[in-house]
């Protein structure tokens, strides 16, 4: 089995692991990668996890998930959120990060944009 | 002569080759476009010659061609006939073939027993694809170990990476 292919089961496997701990597991590992390629996997395995824990740390992370410095990986988180069948969750969060006085402006903004792109595909 | 008074009727039964061939009143079994002349297509010279001079028909000058024609063109239906009722019977044919063998076959699968032994196939396909990355492999496995794989296989993939 290829190296990358393991990578995406073990991805897989945690985010659809019960353990609350797997969320931090992929955060230390995942979203923390030199890799894009792993980075971007992980941010879509804590966005399809739909908790405000893992949604947390791809919308209100400096440098991780819609925030991430490669164009790639942040727009295909973003891409992941607008797929979500259920929304409530990560609406909640993107308000509590665009209300958060002590959150950076950039990343603000990018919740704010994330907001109304959401906001238009409804 | 009147076509009220003839016998001849369209989708009357055809009559297979042998037949006509015994019915037709030519003698000589002539042939024309590949159908067996059915009625007298002959006539007399005398006719002929009576036409050719002081004939006041426009259509008896004609007439020999038309019967030959006319007589082709019912030897032509009846072979259209026979190719039909032939095609029909070998589709009905077929169809009997086809119900024999499905109640061959059902007969066969009532007699059938058919019996699987699942432990046997579970462990011969676990055997085969038994493998610790498969993803409900790894959510047996505790967050910990998993964290451990991660950055191993991380680790390896960078390497691998760097090679390439």
């Amino acid at each position: 089995m290829k190296t990358i292919n393991k990578i995406d089961n073990i991805i897989e496997a945690l985010s659809r692991h019960e353990d609350p701990k797997s969320v931090a597991v992929l955060e230390e590992i995942g979203t923390n990668s030199e890799i894009d390629e792993i980075r971007e996997k992980t941010a879509h395995a804590l966005i399809k996890k739909n908790t405000p824990e893992s949604l947390k740390v791809v919308v209100a992370s400096s440098g991780k998930g819609i925030n991430d410095l490669s164009a790639r990986v942040a727009m295909s988180s973003i891409n992941e959120i607008l797929s979500l069948n259920d929304k409530t969750e990560v609406l909640k969060i993107l308000e509590e990060t665009m209300n958060n006085e002590e959150q950076k402006q950039d990343i603000k903004d990018t919740a704010r944009s994330v907001k109304a792109l959401i906001t238009y595909s409804m | 002569m009147k076509i009220t008074n003839t016998n001849f009727s369209l989708f009357s039964k055809p009559l297979s080759k042998e037949e006509r061939q015994e019915v037709h009143s030519n003698p000589f079994g002539i042939n024309f476009k590949g159908n067996v002349l059915t009625s007298d297509v002959f006539e007399s010279s005398k006719a002929k010659e009576t036409t050719n001079n002081n004939s006041t028909n426009p259509f008896a000058a004609v007439s020999g061609k038309s019967k030959m024609v006319a007589s082709a063109f019912v030897g032509g239906i009846n072979s259209f006939n026979e190719a039909f009722r032939s095609r029909i019977n070998s589709i009905i044919s077929f169809g009997r073939q086809v119900k024999d063998t499905i109640a061959s076959s059902w007969e066969k699968a009532k007699n059938t027993e058919i019996s699987l032994d699942f432990r046997t196939l579970a462990d011969s396909i676990s055997s085969k694809f038994n493998n610790q990355y498969s993803v409900n492999n790894l959510l047996k496995q505790p967050v910990d170990d998993l964290s451990a794989m991660f950055k191993t296989c991380e680790a390896d993939y960078k390497t691998e990476l760097a090679k390439a």
